[in-house]
């Protein structure tokens, strides 16, 4: 069984998504699909699953050949399943009826729910797949990796009775990385079971772990296709940068420092006023799932973060940020203490801004423009000086190479990268002394990741403290002078210069 | 999700809620039994000291045989219109018009009687309309994607018109079927027939919504109607089906509520929204925590209808009483935002 495409097409109203695309996963192989936010890999994905119609070409499913999928009900019958980053569970619910919704309630006399048999029947399920989730657990508690592990349950338990191509569309998104290594496992265990698996990611490290084979799209073109093995990731941006950006990637890959401009178009001087000393002091801090985390930050230093999330590094960039209430410690940010019921507005005030790693809940309002967006935090600065507004947000859109070029687009609209440059340029613009990014590129494609670090690592240079929390190893090794691993609440190791490796992040995260 | 700003009184909070849970799997049966008993029958050692509180203020006339009976058989109509709230609610919907549809069912019941109809036929009709006032609702809402806010209240002030207009500004009361009040009036072991029947529909509804794979849809739709449509759990019909029967659950109320009173007053109605709702939101604390449940509502309308009785027998002055319903709605929705949060940190 496998899934092929030939000459597939897809455009809409002003973008050609799809153009003349080839594509052949065979039953047994991991095949990767990557591309850049907008390259037209969500349209295929969605073609192949039912979603959309395509315009032109063929898809064939097991031998036979089709003009179109017309529906998700037919594209479940013919056998394709997915597996999105967001899992399918209902929040409120258990484990095992999340799992039921999908295949079903065992039931008896008089329509009655065999409670018992469900929770006997969804356990034996996760121990197939040694997965160690409690079906009677409630779904609201699962761990991002447990969440991401019921899920590909869910798809594998159909695909075990009557599905043969598995679609992962960026599954791994929100995992930390052993979590994801462990999830890929699963997943080649699937595919060497005669299962055909397309697995869409932006993670670079992970095609060349598990894949068979690579396409690559680029404005909605295959740049290229064939085995994964051998390539390496300057030649994946290369191809996914196709043959028409060639101007993105100068300035992607040139040091041109894109934060003066920013600043300038604001109305701010070049080069951030710094106090003596650590332009962020946080010592013993305390509250909710943290209980001792000490650490000084120099004015341009890059500081990562990293940690399973066990450790309560998810309420860590909030205590910091001001939106969680620290229990005790204090937080001291270019010489000006945060008080104890320090809010977000006090921090921001202070010089400490937080990019979230929900983007479209915690990061920009979903609904409004790119434009107010950016403005969002200062809008006083620009009450009724629309011309400097205007510079501003043509800088930011330049600078960080934000598309769609249109103030007006909606945030919600705008793809995973383009959202984030976009928070990313609403907190430089302000000339913060030190920001907190947490999982700035999950969901974010490796073109977008390299314009979003090139503007973080500017900022450091013109002496903007910088906290990386980050699950993704190699990033914080590629980005960061020093690194803390934090376990059960406290820092258990600081790594930096040669002991900062893989290994040693992977070895003190879960010894 | 974090991110939400904490406070101290969510320190305490979080602290209590994991002795509780804690509790609930000690070994120490006396601490298992408190624990289960503050976590989740916490409205129910409220309504218990209710009752004492009135029993001695009014010995010789609360603690009555007579006196609960009375208590008893005006809550025919609360709970239906409690379980008719209930629905909406558990697919993630609200249903405003509820008041206003009871006022016009009960409207239309006694001008067909008037026109000389026949108990059945009284019945039948009131029990269309209500079905057709859910039906439309559900339409509004889940096909035309009106939010159910918006398209409930709007449907609602269409009503509370046409009932006035039915009316004609009097208030009916010829020809009501002997039938219909004795559904109200007659007893058996002491209880109306009207609560009897309520009781059965909750029943029922307790067993559909805890232990079928329909009453599951409900909740899972209300959870996430996004991940339910995914795993093929057929959302839009459900909603219809929860503000159709919602309708025909105000229409059994509207039966009830003209047989009590064996008249239909241009005014009736708006007055049963607050209160059924209330009932709701204080369930949520009790039985399954977090959750609108039948169990809970029905001990939350107790806890209403023995307030009301209490206040009356006491006598206070005719602001009190509500005063008493409006604390109870904030203590309700209190303890649901509480109860909500406990599910989230878990």
């Amino acid at each position: 069984m496998a899934i092929a495409v030939a000459h597939l097409s897809k455009s809409f109203p002003g973008t050609q998504a799809l153009d003349d695309v080839e594509l052949r996963a065979e039953a047994g192989e991991v095949h990767a699909l990557v591309g850049a936010n907008g390259s037209g890999k969500s349209t295929l994905v969605k073609v192949l699953t039912g979603v959309y119609q395509p315009d032109g070409g063929l898809i064939t499913v097991d031998g036979r050949s089709l003009p179109g999928i017309q529906s998700p009900a037919e594209a479940v019958r013919l056998g394709i399943r997915v597996v999105h980053q967001e899992a399918p569970l209902v929040d409120t619910l258990s484990v095992a009826e999340s799992v039921a919704l999908f295949r079903g309630y065992p039931t008896g006399a008089l329509g009655r729910i065999r409670w018992g048999d469900l929770t006997r029947e969804v356990g034996e399920l996760f121990e197939g797949l040694d997965i160690q989730v409690d079906p009677s657990a409630l779904a609201a508690t699962l761990t991002a990796s447990g969440r991401a592990l019921v899920a590909l349950a869910i798809a594998f338990d159909n695909i075990e009775r009557d599905g043969q191509v598995l679609i992962l569309d960026e599954a791994t998104a929100s995992l930390p990385e052993a979590d994801a290594a462990q999830f890929l496992d699963r997943v080649k265990m699937l595919a060497r079971r005669g299962v055909a698996v397309l697995m869409v990611t932006h993670r670079i490290a992970e095609v060349r772990a598990v894949a068979d084979r690579i396409t690559i799209l680029a404005n909605g073109r295959v740049t290229h296709g064939g085995p994964a093995l051998g390539v390496d990731e300057d030649f994946i941006i290369s191809k996914m940068l196709g043959q028409s950006t060639g101007s993105g990637q100068t300035e992607a890959s040139g040091e041109r420092s894109s934060i003066e401009a920013l600043w300038a178009a604001s109305g701010r001087s070049d080069t951030l006023d710094v106090a003596d000393g650590p332009v962020l002091e946080v010592s013993q801090l305390r509250g909710y799932g943290i209980h001792d985390v000490s650490f000084d930050l120099a004015p341009g230093e890059v500081i990562g973060i990293t940690g399973l999330a066990s450790s309560g590094i998810g309420d860590l960039p909030y205590l910091l940020t001001g939106s969680l209430l620290r229990s005790g410690g204090s937080i001291q940010v270019n010489g000006t203490k945060l008080s104890q019921r320090a809010s977000p507005r006090e921090a921001i005030r202070a010089g400490i801004v937080l990019v979230p790693a929900d983007r479209l809940r915690q990061g920009g309002v979903r609904s409004l423009s790119l434009r107010d967006n950016i403005v969002l935090p200062d809008a006083r600065r620009y009450w009724r000086r629309r011309a400097r507004e205007d510079a501003v947000v043509g800088a930011a859109m330049d600078e960080l190479d934000i598309e769609p070029k249109q103030p007006s687009a909606v945030f919600e609209r705008l793809s995973g990268g383009n959202q984030q440059k976009v928070v990313l340029s609403k907190w430089l613009l302000l000339q913060p002394a030190v920001i907190v990014l947490d999982d700035p590129t999950s969901g974010v494609d490796p073109y977008s990741r390299r314009l979003v670090f090139n503007a973080v690592q500017a900022a450091a240079r013109r002496k903007v403290g910088v906290v990386l929390m980050s699950n993704e190893h190699e990033q914080l090794i590629n980005q960061c002078s020093r690194v803390l691993v934090l376990r059960g609440g406290a820092v258990a190791a600081e790594l930096q210069g040669r002991d900062l490796t893989r290994e040693t992040l992977a070895r003190w995260s879960y010894a | 999700m974090s991110g939400i700003r904490g406070s101290r009184a969510t320190h305490v909070w979080t602290a209590i809620s994991r002795w509780l849970q804690e509790g609930e799997q000690s070994s120490n049966w006396i601490r298992r039994v408190a624990a289960i008993l503050l976590a989740r029958y916490v409205t129910l050692l409220f309504l218990a000291g209710v009752v004492i509180v009135f029993a001695i203020l009014a010995p010789s006339t609360f603690m009555t045989a007579y006196n609960w009976q009375n208590i008893l058989v005006v809550q025919a109509v609360p709970i239906c219109m409690a379980l008719a709230a209930l629905l909406p609610l558990l697919v993630g919907e609200f249903d405003l018009s509820l008041g206003y549809l009871a006022g016009f069912i009960a409207m239309a019941g006694a001008y067909v009687s008037g026109q000389g109809f026949d108990a059945l036929a009284v019945i039948a009709v009131m029990g269309v309309v209500g079905l057709l006032g859910g039906v439309i609702n559900g339409i509004l809402t889940v096909k035309f994607k009106i939010s159910s806010f918006i398209s409930t209240l709007g449907v609602g002030i269409m009503l509370s018109g046409m009932t006035l207009g039915l009316s004609g500004g009097q208030i009916l009361f010829t020809g009501i079927p002997a039938l219909v009040t004795s559904l109200a009036r007659g007893t058996f072991s002491g209880i109306a027939f009207s609560v009897w029947i309520a009781l059965t529909i909750a029943l029922v509804m307790l067993y559909v919504l805890e232990h079928t794979p329909l009453g599951r849809h409900f909740y899972a739709t209300g959870g996430s109607e996004r991940v339910s449509h995914l795993a093929g759990v057929p959302t839009q019909r459900i909603k219809m089906l929860s503000f159709a029967v919602s309708g025909l659950l105000v229409g059994v109320a509207a039966v009830f509520a003209l047989g009590t009173s064996g008249a239909a007053s241009p005014a009736y109605g708006s007055e049963l929204l607050l209160p059924a709702y209330a009932a709701c939101f204080l369930g949520v604390s009790t039985y399954r925590p977090g959750y609108y449940n039948v169990p809970g509502t029905m001990i939350a309308i107790l806890l209403l209808g023995v307030g009301f009785n209490g206040l009356g027998i006491l006598g206070v002055p005719f602001w009190v009483q509500p005063v008493f319903n409006g604390a109870v709605l904030l203590v309700a929705v209190l303890t649901a935002r509480a109860e909500a949060r406990r599910v989230k940190v878990g």
